[in-house]
């Protein structure tokens, strides 16, 4: 196949902002993300959907942005992890992980953050089983995940929304 | 990877060393042989598709014959690239024939292929799965033909 | 990634018509997680993919009489949060529930994953098992093929060129059944099983009125292990036959080597899981 393939015109909401783009089909949402919009929060790890590090919301549910073609999130709803604060207020998730060890190099974090929001949205008092049922594939090097599960669980003590 | 597989063939040694010697037609024998050429200095090209599902995949490269057909021995060494994909096969496939009753052979083909590059990394457990069958197909197809 | 063609057609007809024109050259998308893998690894030659991200009418989980029939393009979250799944048939929400991360199951549908069918997969055994049905649509119109026969082999399945899968069709397992389903892994919890082992089982004073056994990850598809069932239907519940029927399923897999097991480990494996998942069904543990 040797034609040079056509330029997708795409229109999505991202943290509540309107962005156009005009990409190839083989552009991932993460890359779109990243580098033709320049939101870097959203960090790419292992590019294959088991790491979690890439994870934002689409039309409310999260998925993994590095399996995901941008011309598949046309006319979408996204939230990174830019999204999550309220301004300069952070989301009690974000203040729940700087309080209780919740990261430590960082570059799970917006991932995690992303995910654990997505799960309190979904189940405000999760059990730590289903932190830990619905946090697998959010992998951390760093942590242990301990703290991760504590922050969450703070945070939803504290009514995490 | 290696194995092993054995027909009985209902006609001669010699009829059936005639059909191996003509490599392109005895190259044929294999599923998804696509071409074979001759080059000026008796080796050939050539290329073999493999399909597993929705993938494909396509190895070109070199083919060389050694007979010995006193000994009913036949050896084809094969390297061969898949472009797209990178990596490919290096493999020996051995045919040896021992004369049954009359008009007779039992064939016993012996294959050893090694996967090189990312063929190896992805494919192996599937495509051994699919190259032990398309060898089985190669013996008994090199069989109708002969007989 | 090599470039392509991506259309996102409104409607089946347009996008039955595109598989029509595009013949070899295109490949449909439902969710495309295990799409997008096969395509980051340049592992798919198709230049045209036609998402059904578009076509509407595909999502649904219905409740008819005695079975489930659930569209193609539901998504696995879809199947294992409904509390109608849940009520009707737990078992089948049990297994998409076993699927990978919630990021995978918000995105693959159903559809997605029997086309894809890998041998491997969490769902097959437990839909074999309850002798489930896919419904196929082509411009031709509709066909129904029972599971069994539409997984054919590695990544292989019944569907014809310009064919797409509508809809999965569950029944539900018969009256005081106990089913269950063991994924075996060695590794993480998100990956494929090493051996996946469905079993549903009703027992009536202690004796087997119906068992039956699906087998996943140890043959190049899914496995209904229907010569066990008949040894143990119809005869006392016992360890001891539970044990010997399991010893029997060694002679039934064809696992291949591959980083889950070797073919030997898988065949063991695939006799001890056959034996938990029958004892848990048939109420011995």
């Amino acid at each position: 196949m040797t034609t040079s393939m056509a330029l997708h015109k795409i229109s999505l909401t991202i943290n509540e902002k309107q962005y156009d783009a005009e990409v190839p089909a083989r552009r991932t949402l993460v890359d779109l993300l990243r580098y033709d919009l320049g939101l870097t929060g959203t960090k790419e790890a292992c590019s294959v959907g088991v790491c979690g590090a890439c994870t934002v919301l689409l039309n409310g549910s999260i998925v993994a942005s590095c399996l995901t073609l941008a011309v598949q999130a046309d006319g979408a709803e996204i939230t990174t992890i830019e999204g999550i604060a309220d301004g300069d207020k952070l989301h009690p998730l974000q203040e729940s992980f700087m309080n209780n060890g919740g990261f430590q190099c960082g570059i799970c974090t917006p991932g995690q953050i992303v995910a654990s929001k997505a799960l309190l949205d979904s189940n405000p008092h999760p059990t730590e089983d289903e932190i830990k049922e619905w946090m697998m594939g959010n992998l951390c090097r760093c942590t242990g995940y301990y703290q991760i599960i504590e922050s969450i669980q703070k945070a939803a003590e504290a009514g995490g929304k | 990877m290696k194995f092993e597989h054995q027909v009985t063939i209902p006609a001669s040694r010699d009829t059936i060393n005639a059909v191996l010697h003509d490599v392109p037609r005895a190259a044929r024998c294999m599923p998804g042989v696509q071409e074979v050429n001759q080059e000026a200095d008796g080796s050939y090209t050539g290329s073999l598709r493999i399909k597993v599902g929705p993938m494909g995949f396509t190895l070109s490269g070199k083919m060389s014959v050694e007979e010995k057909p006193n000994e009913g021995l036949w050896r084809l060494t094969t390297e061969a690239q898949d472009r797209r994909l990178g990596g490919g096969i290096h493999a020996n496939v051995e045919a040896l024939l021992t004369e049954g009753g009359i008009g007779s052979t039992a064939m016993t083909m012996s294959a050893d292929i090694q996967f090189i590059g990312r063929l190896g990394e992805l494919g192996q457990p599937l495509i051994k799965r699919r190259a032990e069958t398309m060898f089985k197909d190669f013996a008994e197809n090199l069989r109708k033909e002969v007989s | 990634m090599r470039d392509f063609f991506f259309h996102a057609p409104d409607n089946l007809q347009e996008a039955l018509s595109l598989l029509n024109e595009h013949g070899d050259d295109a490949r449909l998308m439902a969710g495309g997680t295990a799409m997008m893998l096969m395509m980051k690894q340049s592992l798919l030659e198709a230049n045209h993919v036609v998402s059904l991200h578009r076509v509407p009418g595909l999502a649904y989980i219905n409740r008819d009489k005695g079975m489930l029939h659930i569209g193609a393009l539901t998504k696995h979250r879809d199947v294992e949060a409904s509390a109608e799944v849940k009520t009707t048939n737990p078992l089948l929400s049990e297994v998409y529930s076993r699927i990978a991360t919630i990021r995978i199951r918000n995105v693959g549908t159903v559809g997605g994953g029997l086309a894809h069918s890998d041998p491997a997969q969490d769902p097959q055994p437990a839909l074999l098992a309850l002798d489930a049905s896919v419904k196929i649509t082509s411009a031709k119109g509709e066909r129904e093929v029972a599971l069994s026969d539409f997984l054919v082999d590695y990544y292989e399945t019944a569907l014809e060129p310009g064919e797409v899968i509508t809809e999965l069709i569950v029944p539900n397992a018969p009256d005081g059944a106990k089913g269950v389903y063991i994924k075996y892994l060695p590794r993480t919890a998100d990956d494929y099983p090493t051996v996946g082992v469905a079993a549903i089982g009703v027992v009536n004073g202690g004796v087997c009125q119906d068992v039956r056994l699906g087998l996943g990850a140890l043959a190049p598809t899914a496995l209904r292990a229907t010569s066990v069932e008949e040894a143990l239907k119809g005869q006392q519940v016992t360890a001891q036959s539970v044990r010997q029927a399991a010893e029997t399923v060694a002679d039934l897999v064809d696992p291949l080597d591959d980083p889950r097991g070797s073919a030997e480990y898988k065949r063991d494996m695939s006799v001890v899981f056959a034996r938990r998942a029958l004892e848990q069904a048939l109420g011995l543990s």
